[in-house]
């Protein structure tokens, strides 16, 4: 496989379901990647636990928005902070690939019979940064497709793939498709 | 919504055996059944299918395990040289059989990934009792040999 790598699997993903679950409020606090006209992700819902200082955005209106886009530097959002499991994870994968910079982390959920349409993720961020994505709950019937590769991602699983090809996730299985993604530049060259 | 996808043995046979598909595959299609019963090698399965030498392709329906499509991937005892795929068997639940194209996709499907795994044949087997002949010629598939059994008595 040239667009899927499965890193590891067995990682317990049991107490960060927990805490999400206590922490229904956290969802969807920031809509930008969701709502945006022509998204691919109109019907996923996102945690963001860290991303782009969307301030940029706030302070500058339309104006700001390639330097919001283009810029490398991620802040942590207050999630972060409120699923502290959530953290612990992103620090083992960042030493696991020997990661030099932290990027976007973010808990996406996609609801049975729902998908996230084709896709590239194109520009400056998504060729700085290796794209991670650690299962924390799948069932079969999910399928991601990568270019011409299709894999199910189990959950306690942890994949590199290839986001700057064609992408789109269906998720036809009888629950929630939850994964954290994880950004990190490794300066390795992975792509 | 209905989707075709590449599965692990473990990842599908336990919903298999929960919806009793195994159970309502061998009873519409079986013979001598008071002789031979339905007992899988779970454990060939899964061997062949760390070996690289299963492929199975589920269909689903809203989520649901609704059919399946199993082929054994190995070169021939007189073909070493060639990737063959030898069906396993292959089974659509009645409600979504009578859906238009259903079948013809799984076959797609599998017969795709075959390829991309480098099979060069496929064997292809039906019963003569529930007879797919019709549909496989219409997928492509020739009459290459007629398999006899018999069921051994003292």
């Amino acid at each position: 496989m040239k667009n899927f790598f499965k890193l590891c699997d067995g990682i317990n993903t049991i107490p960060l379901l927990l805490v999400i679950q206590q922490n229904p409020q956290l969802w969807d606090q920031n809509t930008l990647r969701t709502t945006h006209p022509y998204t691919p992700h109109s019907q996923v819902h996102d945690i963001w636990l860290r991303f782009n200082d969307t301030s940029v955005l706030e302070e500058k209106g339309e104006t700001g928005r390639k330097e919001f886009l283009d810029q490398h530097e991620s802040i942590d959002y207050p999630s972060f902070d409120k699923l502290y499991e959530a953290r612990i994870m992103t620090n083992q994968l960042m030493a696991q690939v020997q990661g030099q910079r932290l990027g976007r982390v973010m808990i996406t959920k996609l609801e049975p019979g729902k998908k996230i349409d084709a896709h590239v993720d194109s520009g400056d961020h998504a060729a700085y940064y290796e794209r991670f994505h650690i299962v924390l709950q799948s069932a079969p019937g999910v399928i991601f497709r990568a270019g011409d590769e299709k894999v199910y991602m189990k959950t306690g699983e942890c994949w590199w793939f290839q986001n700057q090809v064609e992408h789109e996730v269906i998720n036809n299985s009888v629950s929630d498709r939850l994964h954290m993604i994880v950004d990190i530049h490794t300066g390795r060259g992975f792509k | 919504m209905i989707t075709y996808q590449l599965e692990h043995f473990d990842d599908c046979y336990p919903e298999a055996q929960e919806l009793h598909l195994l159970e309502q595959h061998w009873e519409e299609v079986a013979l001598h059944k008071n002789e031979i019963p339905l007992k899988g090698d779970e454990d060939a399965y899964r061997e062949m299918d760390a070996n690289g030498a299963l492929q199975i392709v589920t269909v689903r329906e809203d989520g649901r395990l609704v059919g399946y499509k199993i082929h054994l991937i190995k070169t021939h005892l007189h073909y070493c040289t060639t990737l063959m795929a030898f069906s396993d068997m292959y089974y659509l639940t009645p409600s979504v059989r009578v859906k238009p194209r259903i079948a013809h996709r799984m076959f797609k499907v599998a017969e795709e990934e075959l390829f991309k795994r480098g099979v060069v044949k496929v064997i292809e087997t039906t019963k003569i009792h529930a007879s797919q002949q019709r549909f496989l010629e219409f997928e492509g598939y020739e009459p290459a040999e007629l398999v006899l059994t018999k069921i051994l008595k003292g």
